[in-house]
Order: structure tokens, then C-alpha cells, then sequence
């Protein structure tokens, strides 16, 4: 399945329902695995995928939001999620795809920032999604 | 190049800001520790500086005259002459006849702020007051030798271990609390309340193992001492310690449910500090000792503190149905009294704005002006014409902690941005002229994050932090997201041809910087309405979108680059029934629009509504050689340029539209009509003076 075009400092929104050999939703031995790929066959993230919120309303659903940052560039990527049912009496696979464009910044988003007036200058300082925390005056 | 102040700052939670009286910027989100930056150094450091852990040890040598029982104390400080609590004291030694005290494993602080190390030591014959022995103007040396005798010491700084009235004193640097996520400057102290429950990701949890292991969680060192909730499971755990790289959590005690590979979970601050409001010492922001505290008594129901806000002489902490004054009138550890003032409240500490002596907020039930200064503190409903939105679940509540209000004082409006759709970083903002109390909505391009006032040129402006780490000044210039070009570079044009994902213009000149991110609009021919947002330029005529297009644009479609979409929609008007209104005898209907012209191409679409249609007439318009209306892509569309032609025949600045039809039995002719009025801005502001209906009650 392809996911859709991302661009760096994007959440990507993984999402898979395990299931067991005969495709019954089922929970795995052990946390699913998501591996995503580059185009070059190169591993750049390895995720163990948690539980979904909707536990309760859906069987075996696990989401995860993973932020593409500077570990990612412009490509198409494949998701290969593995899992194993009744103790590793069946193993399941799936695959998904995106593509990263250009355009993006992988350190994120702003998502919080504030006016700071000092002596010698004033600066924006802003929080990043990415984890940043930065400080900055108008580079124009 | 922006500054790195600090990295691995959790997503989850947006920051709360605040400066000092003494200048220093406060950051804290409730899941990290919380930051000071002065604003000179190259980094940010943590709020506070934690006491050393273990005492110096003291000795003799030499032959001389310091005689006597001594203790001392060491205690860490910065270049900004902050310090630390004290050490634990170290053992005793009594020297006889000596020349010097030296000391040795003086400790040595593991954060990068500390630039020295103070020893204080005893007279003989009290330990009630401690003076400055010596300082170490380093981090790093761990021996250090004094030669003071009694006399001397005495004429050092003192340090009294306790204030006169019994209360701490040489104790009193308390680190700031990292669980609390909110902060307030209030009288020359800090404040701090409110904290965040944490559940990102799942966890494993195993019966009668205290190790929790985390999949997609991210937590920090700042969890430890937290509750621990697993969904199901009855009891609560106290988190003992965190291992950040390997996302396991240890227990205090082992975990009692039933073992469950995927379980959801919350982590909490102890349910008594969930009201308790911490404040620093006065003067001393980062000095707040664990008695600087008192806990919100809720009068009705449990409530849970969502900011803090200091407006006038007061400061208020803000829930979400409830908003509490504190006062007190010297210091708060003895008369700080705490008075609930008004039942409404406030969604986030980001969701309230002051405007001179007022806070305009937005909770649950709609947005309320706060007069907290004045009356003892009333709130005013001020949000009914746009209540359809909270009635009716227009905005996505869940993701309500990224909501956010911005001020700007140039066009007397404030906002309250908010997410309506699936997007996690609010799109629309609902947007208040506070002088002339009217309402509407805006959409943005670009998801947004938070907003802040700042001086930009000669004046204050806002300024939103977005996407991709960009910061726009809100209201400086015409086309968004657009920068960085010059009068050569191409922004508006005539497709020559289009692929899913390109628009190629062979006569444009696009530049090769400022136009990644920009929205490109469809403003005429086929394709029209649609915004995409450019991705990439490929040399000087193609242009590379992210999402594809619906409807290929052609040779037929013009685009505009940094376009910024507008919208006005009247209310439903009722046409006049002739019978019951007789005004005229052709009983005309039409709408006049009065406009600025543009010196850059630009158009006002015109639509109508009849009746309760959803879906715009196409026929309404009465089309007349001179009524400067033409048809494109089957809308009836104004242009307003000043010069449309360029054949000298100018637009005045006045149109009108004449729509057929006329009610001959309500029961069976169109009785309502809307009017919307849509177009795109870009180079040149779109001013609209005036719109006028006739024919209609």
C-alpha cells in the first residue's frame, strides 16, 4: 500500500492489524517489528510498534507516528512489518511504501515560541517538533 | 543561522515561556526539565542547580594560629551568580596552632553552568552562621587550602543557615519543579502549576516484575517519583527510575496486574501535587524551595489546572471550567489566599491573550472575555455569532493542546487558532475585532504552531512559527509564504502545460529560492480553485507540487503563486414579495460591490445561494453589456484591476450585478438568497469597501 508523498520533518502514520494464519486479527508473541527501507535496500529505522489507542474497539491494532528527520531524504521508502502469532507457530509479513519529496526541513515543525528582547539584540526562540530549541533573528 | 539552545526537548507537550524580571527566559513542558537561557550564553542550562552530593573534606597543615572545632559547607554557582543549596556538611576537624585549612574531594558539578565552588566554614564556638572560606573559580579542581582565622572569616561573607525568624536560608535554592508545565512571572517571583499525563505508545507489563518496557514512548529522566497507570488495572505504581535508552521504566514495587504485552498506560505527578502551585523565592526565580508551595481547594468538582496567567496585580491559576485568583500580600509561604472568580475557563495555557487590562480566552464552551482586574473578576461571552463551531463539533477537540491564541495590536483582532480538520497543528483561526466586536474565520496555508508579539521594523507585529521550522511576520507583505524574489521573477502566469505533480509556465521566470512551501493557486480557466503547495522549482518555468492535481490545469488556467484565498459570505437574505413590499415597479434585485482597484491582475467571483441550497446558482446573474460581469469556467467573476485591458478603460471602483427573478407566490418562487464573494490575493492587497443587496429584507 503506498502511504502517500512526505516531506522531511513530517509525521509518518504507520498503522497494521497482526493477524494469524488464517487472517483472523490476533495479537503477536511479541511487539511487530517495522522496518523501513530506502531505495539502496539500506535500513534506516527499526520501530517496535506499539498497541493503537483503540484497543477496545479494534483487535491487533497497533499505530505509530514516526517522525521522518535527518536519517531520511528525498526517495521512495519501503515499510516491512513482521510479526508472529501462536508462538511462532505462524509468522506474518506486510509491506507499505512512501516517498519523500523535496521541500521539507527534518528538524520540524514549530510548536512553540516567544519574543526575547536583550540588551545587545532580540530574538524568537521556538521549539521545534524535532526537539529543538532555538534562537533567531530575521536572516533577510 | 538560528542558535541551538537545547535539543531532545519532547514533542508531546507545547513549552511554556516566560522571562525573568532579570531578563532570563524560563522553558518548561512538564516532561522535561525546565531551562533557563540569559540569553548570552551558547546554550540553554537547566533551571536551578542542584545541590553537590557529597561534602568536602577538611584538614590542617602548617604551624600557626587557626585553632578551633570547624564544619564547612560547599556550594556550587554560576557566572550569573546563582547558587546552589549546600552540601552536606563535612566531617569535623579541629586543628590546633595551624597555618592553613585545606580541603580536599572538593565535589565537582556535572552541569556545564557551574563556573565555581564556594566553601564556607564555622567560627569555632557556633555553627549557626557559615562565611566564605574560599572560592574555587573552576569546575573542576577538587583541592583548595585557606589561610583565615576567626577574625578574618568574619569579615568574609556570611552565610546564616537559618533567617531570623527560623525560616531556610542558606538552603533555599531549591531546584525549580520539572513536573509542573506552566509558568508564571508574578512579583518578582516565579510560578509554577499544572502537569502533563503522559501516554504516548504502549508498554509491557509483566506480573510480579517491576520493569515496565516502553514501544513508541519517549520518556525522560523527569518521570522518576511519577505515578505509573496501566488501562484496566485498578492500582497505581510510583515510576523509582527511568532508563531513557532503553525505554524501561522500574517500579518501586512489582507490578501486580495481569501481565499484558501491549498495554496502554499514563504517567502522572502524585495525585497531591496535581493542584499544588509552586512558587520561587522573591527575586530568585530558580530558588523554589518544596515548602514554597500551597495546593487549590476545589469548592465543586475535580478540575484540572490547564495555565497560569498573570494579569493586573493578580495572578490566576486557569482550569478548564474554573479560573482561581491568588493573592497575598507579603510573602505567599504565610498569606497567599486562593478565591475561585468565574466558571469558565481556559483549554491550554496558550488559549488566552491579553489585550491592555483584559484576557480574551477559549475553553470548551465557546471563547469569554476575563476582566479579572476589575470587579473582583467577571467574564463576558463574547463568541454566540460563531457558536455553530463549538455547537457542533466543527473543531477537532483532541487536538486541542496544540490550540493557540495570537494578538495583533496593528489590526485590533485576536485569534484563536484552531485545528478543524484531521492535522494535528491548527490550519483556521476564529478571529475577533475586539473594537468592533465582529467575527470570522480564517484558513492559512500552512499548519501553525504558535504565535508571539514581536518588534518587526518600526512597529510590534505578530509573528507564527509553522512548518519546516518557518516563521512568518503575519500582515507584512501580500503573498504568503512567498520570499526572496525580485520584479523580474515570475508569480502569476498562464500554464503552457501541466503534469500530476508540475506546472510549467515556458514564459515564467520562477526563482530559484523562496517558493518552496508557497501555495500555488488556480485562479482562472480549467483547474480554478485549486491550491497545492510547491515542493521543488526546476529551472526557471516548471514548478513541482506535493499533492496532485484533481483537475489538470491547461493553457486555459492561470496560477498565482503565494495567492492568499478570501472569502465573503453574507447571511440569508429574503427577497421582497411584491405583493408585501411594493418599492419599486421592476422590484430589482442587486448586489453592488464597491472595490479598491489593484495595479496587479485580480478578480472577485461571485456566487449565489438560494433558498437553502448548499450548491451555487448558475443562472441567477443578469448579464448586461455594461454590468462588467463576464463568465469563466462558468462563474460570474468581477475584475477589479485597475486597468483590466491595458486599453485605458480603468475599473472605478464600482460594479453592480443585476440577478433576475421575482416572487410572485412565496409558496412557489425562491424566497433567500446568500451572496459569496471569493477570490485570491497576491501582489496587491484586495480591498472591498462595500457590498450592498437590493430587493431583499
Amino acid at each position: 500500500m503506498f502511504l502517500g508523498k512526505f516531506q522531511l520533518g513530517e509525521w509518518l502514520p504507520l498503522s497494521l492489524v497482526t493477524h494469524n494464519a488464517s487472517g483472523t486479527p490476533t495479537l503477536p508473541d511479541a511487539a511487530p517489528t517495522a522496518k523501513i527501507v530506502d531505495s539502496s535496500g539500506t535500513t534506516v529505522d527499526t520501530i517496535n510498534m506499539p498497541i493503537g489507542k483503540s484497543k477496545a474497539f479494534i483487535t491487533a491494532g497497533f499505530e505509530h507516528i514516526h517522525r521522518l528527520d535527518s536519517d531520511y531524504s528525498a526517495g521512495v521508502y519501503m515499510i516491512f512489518y513482521r510479526w508472529a502469532t501462536g508462538s511462532g507457530a505462524f509468522s506474518g509479513a506486510q509491506s507499505q511504501q512512501f516517498e519523500i519529496v523535496a521541500g521539507g526541513d527534518s528538524d520540524g515543525n514549530v510548536m512553540g515560541m516567544t519574543w526575547m528582547p536583550k540588551p545587545q539584540s532580540a530574538d524568537v526562540v521556538y521549539q521545534l517538533d524535532g526537539g529543538g530549541l532555538r534562537a533567531g533573528r530575521n536572516p533577510i | 543561522m538560528p542558535q541551538s539552545l537545547a535539543t531532545g526537548r519532547s514533542p508531546f507537550w507545547p513549552p511554556s515561556f516566560v522571562r525573568s524580571n532579570a531578563g532570563d527566559l524560563f522553558i518548561s513542558n512538564g516532561i522535561d526539565e525546565i531551562l533557563r537561557w540569559n540569553g548570552t550564553d551558547a546554550t540553554a542550562h537547566s533551571a536551578g542547580i542542584a545541590a553537590p552530593a557529597t561534602g568536602v573534606t577538611v584538614g590542617s597543615s602548617g604551624s600557626g594560629s587557626i585553632t578551633g572545632t570547624y564544619y564547612a559547607y560547599v556550594r556550587y554557582g554560576d557566572a550569573d551568580g546563582n547558587f546552589s543549596s549546600l552540601s552536606p556538611i563535612s566531617s569535623v576537624h579541629s586543628p590546633s596552632s595551624k597555618a592553613q585549612i585545606d580541603y580536599t574531594n572538593v565535589p565537582v558539578s556535572s552541569e556545564s553552568r557551574v563556573t565555581k565552588r564556594q566553601i564556607f566554614r564555622n567560627t569555632n564556638g557556633q555553627t549557626t552562621t557559615f562565611y566564605l572560606d574560599t572560592e574555587i573559580s573552576d569546575n573542576s579542581t577538587t583541592t583548595g587550602s585557606s589561610t583565615k582565622t576567626d577574625t578574618q572569616l568574619q569579615a568574609s561573607t556570611e552565610l546564616p543557615i537559618l533567617n531570623p525568624d527560623g525560616t531556610v536560608n542558606a538552603n533555599r535554592f531549591g531546584e525549580p519543579p520539572d513536573h509542573k508545565a506552566y509558568i508564571a512571572n508574578h512579583q518578582d517571583r516565579l510560578w509554577f502549576a499544572g502537569d502533563v499525563t503522559y501516554n504516548q505508545g504502549s508498554v509491557q507489563v509483566t506480573n510480579g516484575s517491576s520493569t515496565v518496557t516502553g514501544r513508541g514512548t519517549a520518556w525522560t529522566s523527569s518521570m522518576a517519583d511519577r505515578e505509573f497507570y496501566v488501562v484496566g488495572d485498578s492500582d497505581r505504581y510510583v515510576i523509582s527510575s527511568v532508563n531513557v535508552g532503553a525505554q524501561t521504566l522500574a517500579l518501586t514495587e512489582n507490578y501486580g496486574g495481569t501481565t499484558d504485552l501491549f498495554a496502554l498506560y499514563a504517567i502522572r505527578p502524585d495525585r497531591d501535587e496535581r493542584q499544588k502551585v509552586y512558587f520561587s523565592e522573591a527575586g530568585e526565580p530558580e530558588s523554589v524551595q518544596s515548602t514554597n508551595s500551597f495546593k487549590i481547594q476545589e469548592p465543586d468538582d475535580a478540575d484540572d489546572v490547564t495555565g497560569l496567567m498573570a494579569l493586573g496585580h493578580f495572578l490566576f491559576v486557569l482550569m478548564n471550567r474554573h479560573i482561581y485568583r491568588i493573592n497575598f500580600a507579603y510573602d505567599p509561604t504565610e498569606d497567599v489566599s486562593v478565591h475561585p472568580v468565574v466558571f469558565r475557563g481556559s483549554l491550554n495555557n496558550r488559549t488566552w491573550v491579553r489585550v491592555e487590562d483584559k484576557a480574551y480566552m477559549m475553553d470548551r464552551e465557546g471563547i469569554h472575555r476575563f476582566e479579572g482586574a476589575h470587579n473582583g473578576g467577571v467574564t463576558v461571552h463574547i463568541s454566540e455569532p460563531i457558536q455553530d463551531y463549538f455547537r457542533n463539533n466543527r473543531i477537532n477537540w483532541r487536538a486541542s493542546r496544540w490550540f493557540f491564541a495570537s494578538h495583533s495590536p496593528g489590526e485590533e483582532v485576536v485569534r484563536f487558532h484552531v485545528a478543524l480538520g484531521g492535522q494535528y497543528l491548527p490550519k483556521h483561526a476564529l478571529c475577533y475585532h475586539y473594537r468592533h466586536e465582529a467575527w470570522w474565520v480564517e484558513s492559512f496555508p500552512f499548519q501553525l504552531g504558535a504565535a508571539c508579539l514581536a518588534f518587526i521594523g518600526n512597529g510590534q507585529g505578530n509573528v507564527l512559527g509553522s512548518e519546516f521550522e518557518t516563521i512568518y511576520a503575519q500582515g507584512h507583505g501580500t503573498a504568503d509564504g512567498v520570499y526572496n524574489y525580485s520584479l523580474n521573477n515570475t508569480l502569476r502566469g498562464t500554464a503552457t502545460a501541466s503534469s500530476l505533480y508540475s506546472l510549467t509556465d515556458s514564459a515564467a521566470s520562477f526563482p530559484s529560492t523562496g517558493l518552496v512551501n508557497a501555495p500555488l493557486a488556480i485562479v482562472e480557466g480549467r483547474g480554478k480553485g485549486q491550491v497545492r503547495r510547491v515542493t521543488s522549482v526546476s529551472g526557471t518555468t516548471r514548478l513541482y507540487i506535493k499533492t496532485p492535481w484533481a483537475i489538470k490545469p491547461d493553457t486555459t488556467s492561470k496560477y498565482q503563486l503565494g495567492a492568499v484565498p478570501w472569502v465573503i459570505k453574507t447571511g440569508r437574505y429574503r427577497f421582497i414579495d411584491r405583493d408585501r413590499y411594493p418599492v419599486d415597479e421592476y422590484n430589482t434585485r442587486r448586489a453592488v460591490l464597491v472595490a479598491e482597484p489593484t495595479e496587479n491582475e485580480a478578480q472577485v467571483d461571485i456566487q449565489t445561494y438560494l433558498n437553502h441550497e448548499t450548491v451555487p446558482n448558475t443562472n441567477l446573474v443578469t448579464l448586461g453589456t455594461d454590468c462588467g460581469v463576464f463568465t469563466s469556467g462558468g462563474q460570474y467573476v468581477i475584475d477589479i484591476t485597475h486597468d483590466p485591458n491595458n486599453d485605458g478603460v480603468f475599473f472605478s471602483g464600482y460594479r453592480h450585478i443585476e440577478f433576475s427573478g421575482t416572487i410572485i407566490d412565496p409558496r412557489f418562487s425562491d424566497n433567500w438568497m446568500i451572496l459569496n464573494l471569493s477570490g485570491f490575493q497576491a501582489l496587491d492587497r484586495v480591498i472591498v469597501h462595500e457590498v450592498t443587496i437590493d430587493g431583499v429584507v
